[in-house]
């Protein structure tokens, strides 16, 4: 609640002196109207506030006049917030009392008439002394964290993540399921055998990047190894995770300042699928190399070997490097090699060769569309294979069948633990933009390695090194500072209904059961609010958005409102500008976090107030900076024109549209669309 | 945010203002590290930075709008300083630093790539106009001794002239993947460009200028997979087909390559509304009104066949810049056969083998966005052991218990 007691002075900044404001904008009369708006204290006109001499003149301007509110006019105000909120700290001001009109789409071209650009700009200043009279100061905070990180998996990205934060300084516990560290890649001696990977001349032993690295691990002070370990529960939230683990001979808890997941990947085997099982003339790829190189000894090794791959969906360059080596390999011992494959994957260095080594060196590729069938006794297979090239059926008589595994996501009751989700692969981290490379839903919990998708061996230690620059990031002083600019909750108005603790994406949520209501872990809030316009009760308030300032905001708004992400929307409206086409007169942009702050009663609330169209702008699916926001968006702008239809009103009065920060031409676009 | 150190040791240098050079200076400036970063460009992005999103109403990953994101923090930073238009003139290396001459780009030496018109993504024109604090100026030749040097150069696009045979330039509705990524930027569509309207009938033609070696000159002949276009053109393709009255697509291809997460969700979603046809097509024709007449060998009818299509999009792969080998010289980097900068070692394609220099991007080898960003990261990461180690370790900021 803001403070009515108190006197609110504005002060209004504008940056406007560059060429096509001064062009566009009647400074004349619009400076004295600006004046005139109450509690409006003064209205500064000035080259720019951005530059250290203008920093200076807001600072003195506050000081002098007593202000304790600020509007700033600028171009693309958004990247100087953080700037300008020092600026008000120093002096002496929260830096969340100011509120931002931005003046870059709304006078350059679109308004021949220096009278509509003036009347325009008037409209966005007005629309941010709206807001500033409403907002609160918001405190900043303080937490202490623990500098210790979990690493789950101790395969080659656990073990290079754990290198890199000991090498910083950071004391690390690192737990492996099994007995021996090393993974996946520890076994690749069986996989490659002497052969070179992707690099001719080099020998390259990935099996000796481990050794090292397990010596390394074991020497430093800084690093605690258990193996046959697990997790059993994990509380808390960034900075403070309470971690419960498990051993074979012990159960302990500790607390960690973050979580890095790299619990690699497993290898399934689809021979199950083909009703076969192993045998000697069938066998995995993993298990291939000593057969073949069995062949050398062979005194008659001429035989037929064949190798399958995409058996399931289809795999990556790893599996593809593996098997042109062996069957390279395979064909230097004098076997006739076919490979059986929906597409050949080279795109990695030294593929494309090793490719096209293999078929000058004889090595047949079939590809096929339709699952082979496959038939075997104990001597011979027989695969009957549609080659989609030659458009026919051929049966073959096989020595050898060599089968790639499927590579698929481990670990699912962690990611319930870790209240993560998986993407379609049953790989670890969801699908979205925004999470790439490393990062997790949860703030403090980090995904690398094969546990997110199969990777090289050069790439795995890429993520495993952008994981300890992160973490180093996260935690390197040892205190959180942040501001408490979340959610929060009404107790008196909570009745425990859950719709919170689902719909957060961030896990942020607790749930207090003996208290019976729910409660914001600040530190963990990501600010999107998505909880607060989905919360029945309507006891949670997003704050600096809250439905009062929000509301004061959209005042008696004009034809057209748009609720826009400050992700998408916003930027793509100042990318519009850059392709020459500006906001169009009697609109109102509305500036949220995200398309999953927007709520029925805000929405209904302009149309009721006089406006003629809304449009709600958010992130496409799986590029919401929230995950789940502007699908939460989308369902309720449908909820919204489903009730307008039942009240006989027309539903298209209500869009919503999707499109990123750089789409100028999409939201030009929506915007003409919605206003034809 | 202040910074470790201003000696020239703890300084770096990163040449290319791309995506690799700007990942690694974000998160060297994280890092309190002194970042200069020079461009030949205006702006700060790249070429990635001149290419449009590809969603419909659900993302494809392309990370594109992530670039948008991470220039906007390049810029915001106060310990980056950007030389916009500069060129690397000479570098000289004594006692563990660089002596770095910068100079005016010379646009005879970074002139305009031939195989498409770089669009300046006029990202963020008031930072650059007014942020004289982070935006160094080049109107003379400068000099700067840093500590260590990250080459993120980048690529240039094939030239599909070379292929003359799909008739790019002279039939305006052949256009290569990289105008088409630009034509998405500005039109937020993709339109033909003979009358601006949308395609019903489009192909995309695959591995333009890869995966090839029947070239006349040793010089053409392209060992390798670009990695980026069957990502690229798969998106598109999906674009086109969720527009309100979907173009029937085409794709003509020798093998789809798997671009990493996501690959196949985007393949299994899209791959009945899409024709794959493999097979690469030996010649366009224009021929009455728009339509475009593609010839290629049909493995269903066991015969040449020819079709007509409203847009060709030729899929264009990736290759070294021209100034790359000049480059190579200068720095006395190690160049692969095509011409790409060639790691020492097999497991880190960031180390060049000189002491102090660093690189990642697609100088080394063709990369997406997401690889490149990835690739900086370890970059940045080995810069710092290495600026971290050289001296002062007591620089480094250890956590209480």
């Amino acid at each position: 609640m803001v403070d009515k007691t108190q006197e609110i002075r504005i002060g209004i900044f504008i940056s406007g002196e560059s060429k096509h404001l001064k062009k566009n904008i009647d400074y004349k009369a619009l400076l004295p109207r600006l004046r005139k708006l109450s509690g409006v204290v003064t209205v500064q006109v000035n080259p720019g506030f951005i530059n250290p001499s203008g920093i200076k003149f807001l600072k003195k301007n506050i000081r002098q006049k007593k202000l304790n509110r600020v509007v700033i006019a600028a171009c693309s105000p958004w990247l100087y917030e953080e700037t300008w909120g020092d600026a008000l700290e120093k002096a002496a001001l929260n830096r969340y009392l100011l509120a931002t009109a931005d003046l870059n789409n709304y006078c350059w071209t679109a308004h021949r008439s220096k009278k509509k650009a003036t009347s325009q700009v008037e409209n966005i200043i007005k629309a941010a002394c709206r807001r500033v009279e409403n907002l609160e100061a918001i405190p900043r905070q303080k937490t202490k964290c623990s500098p210790r990180v979990l690493v789950i998996g101790g395969g080659l990205t656990g073990l290079c993540v754990a290198q890199g934060l000991a090498a910083s300084g950071y004391p690390v516990t690192l737990i492996e399921e099994s007995e021996n560290p090393g993974g996946l890649v520890k076994d690749l001696t069986s996989f490659y055998e002497d052969s070179p990977l992707l690099y001719e001349g080099d020998r390259w032993e990935p099996h000796a990047i481990i050794r090292d690295l397990i010596e390394e691990i074991k020497s430093s002070s800084e690093i605690n190894f258990y193996n046959r370990t697990a997790v059993k529960k994990v509380r808390g939230q960034v900075g403070n995770f309470a971690a419960d683990l498990s051993s074979s001979h012990k159960d302990w808890s500790d607390t960690f300042g973050a979580i890095v997941v790299a619990t690699g990947m497993k290898a399934l085997s689809p021979l199950p699928s083909f009703k076969i099982k192993e045998s000697p003339p069938i066998t995995l790829l993993s298990k291939a190399a000593p057969v073949i190189e069995s062949l050398f000894k062979k005194r008659n090794p001429a035989s037929q070997i064949v190798f399958l791959m995409d058996t399931e969906s289809e795999q990556g360059v790893v599996t593809t490097g593996v098997v042109l080596q062996l069957a390279l390999r395979a064909r230097e011992a004098g076997s006739n090699v076919t490979v059986l494959c929906k597409n050949i994957r080279v795109g990695a260095p030294g593929l494309e060769k090793l490719y096209r080594e293999a078929r000058s060196q004889g090595v047949l590729f079939i590809k096929y569309q339709k699952k082979p069938k496959i038939k075997t006794d104990d001597a011979r297979v027989t695969i009957q294979v549609f080659d989609e090239q030659m458009k026919s059926e051929n049966v073959f008589d096989y020595d050898l069948l060599i089968v790639a595994e499927q590579f698929s996501g481990d670990s699912k009751e962690l990611v319930k633990l870790l209240h993560l989700k998986v993407d379609p692969e049953q790989f670890f981290q969801e699908e979205n933009v925004w999470l790439y490379p490393i990062k997790s839903s949860r703030r403090g919990i980090f995904i690398a390695g094969a546990c997110r998708e199969p990777l090289t061996v050069k790439q795995a230690q890429e993520e495993a090194a952008a994981v300890a620059s992160e973490v180093d990031d996260l935690l390197r002083s040892g205190v959180f500072i942040f501001y408490s600019n979340t959610a929060s909750i009404d107790e008196d108005k909570c009745v425990f209904c859950l719709t919170c603790y689902r719909v957060c994406p961030h896990g942020a949520i607790e749930m207090d059961w003996e208290e019976g209501v729910a409660k914001v872990s600040e530190i963990a809030c990501q600010t999107c609010g998505i909880c607060a316009a989905e919360c029945p009760a309507k006891a949670i308030q997003l704050k600096h958005y809250t439905d009062e300032q929000l509301d004061a905001e959209v005042g008696t708004p004009p034809k057209l409102v748009i609720f826009a992400c400050e992700q998408s929307g916003l930027k793509a409206a100042e990318a519009a500008g850059k392709l020459g086409w500006n906001i169009p007169p009697e609109t109102l942009t509305v500036r949220l976090p995200c398309a999953g702050k927007v709520d029925s009663a805000l929405i209904l609330k302009s149309l009721q107030q006089g406006a003629e169209r809304v449009l709600v702008l958010g992130c496409p699916q799986e590029n919401c900076h929230y995950l789940r926001g502007s699908t939460r968006g989308t369902k309720r702008v449908n909820e919204i024109k489903r009730r307008l239809q039942e009240a006989g009103l027309d539903p298209e009065r209500v869009t919503i549209a999707y499109l990123t920060s750089k789409d100028g031409a999409k939201f030009r676009k929506y915007v003409e669309g919605v206003r034809s | 945010m202040k910074s470790k150190s201003r000696s020239p040791e703890k300084q770096v240098l990163i040449i290319g203002a791309g995506i690799a050079g700007i990942t690694a200076a974000i998160r060297l400036a994280r890092e309190r590290v002194n970042v200069q970063i020079i461009d030949k460009e205006p702006v700060p992005g790249g070429w990635s930075a001149t290419y449009g999103c590809k969603a419909a109403d659900v993302c494809v990953k392309c990370s594109v709008c992530v670039v948008e994101d991470k220039i906007e923090e390049l810029l915001k930073n106060p310990l980056v300083r950007f030389y916009p238009k500069s060129s690397l003139y000479s570098v000289e290396h004594h006692n563990s630093r660089f002596r770095a001459r910068i100079t005016p780009a010379n646009r005879h030496v970074a002139a305009a790539p031939k195989a498409g018109r770089r669009l300046a993504p006029e990202a963020h024109p008031p930072l650059l106009e007014k942020g004289a604090a982070t935006t160094g100026t080049t109107n003379s030749a400068r000099e700067i001794e840093i500590g260590a040097v990250l080459v993120a150069t980048g690529f240039k696009p094939y030239d599909a002239l070379h292929k003359g045979e799909y008739g790019w330039k002279l039939y305006p509705n052949v256009i290569t993947g990289l105008e088409a990524e630009q034509m998405l930027l500005q039109n937020g569509e993709l339109v033909k460009p003979q009358d601006n309207q949308p395609p019903d009938k489009v192909a995309f033609i695959q591995c333009v200028g890869s995966r090839y070696a029947q070239f006349d000159t040793p010089a053409q002949i392209r060992t390798y997979c670009s990695t980026i276009c069957c990502a690229y053109a798969l998106r598109m393709a999906n674009l086109l087909t969720k527009r309100e009255n979907p173009a029937e697509v085409t794709v003509f291809y020798i093998d789809l390559q798997n671009y990493g997460k996501g690959f196949n969700t985007l393949l299994d979603s899209c791959r009945d509304k899409i024709r794959f046809i493999r097979s690469i097509p030996s010649q366009i024709e224009g021929n009455s009104g728009q339509k475009l007449q593609v010839t290629y060998e049909s493995l269903e009818e066991g015969k040449v066949v020819n079709e007509d299509f409203d847009l060709v999009i030729l899929s264009i792969g990736m290759e070294p810049r021209d100034d790359a080998s000049l480059l190579a010289r200068m720095l006395k980097l190690r160049e692969d056969e095509h011409g790409f900068f060639e790691p020492v070692h097999p497991d880190d394609s960031t180390i060049t083998g000189q002491e102090g220099m660093f690189m990642a991007g697609a100088c080394v080898s063709p990369k997406t966005i997401a690889a490149s960003i990835l690739e900086a990261e370890k970059a940045a990461a080995n810069i710092l052991k290495y600026i971290g180690d050289k001296k002062a370790p007591e620089g480094k900021r250890r956590l209480r218990r």
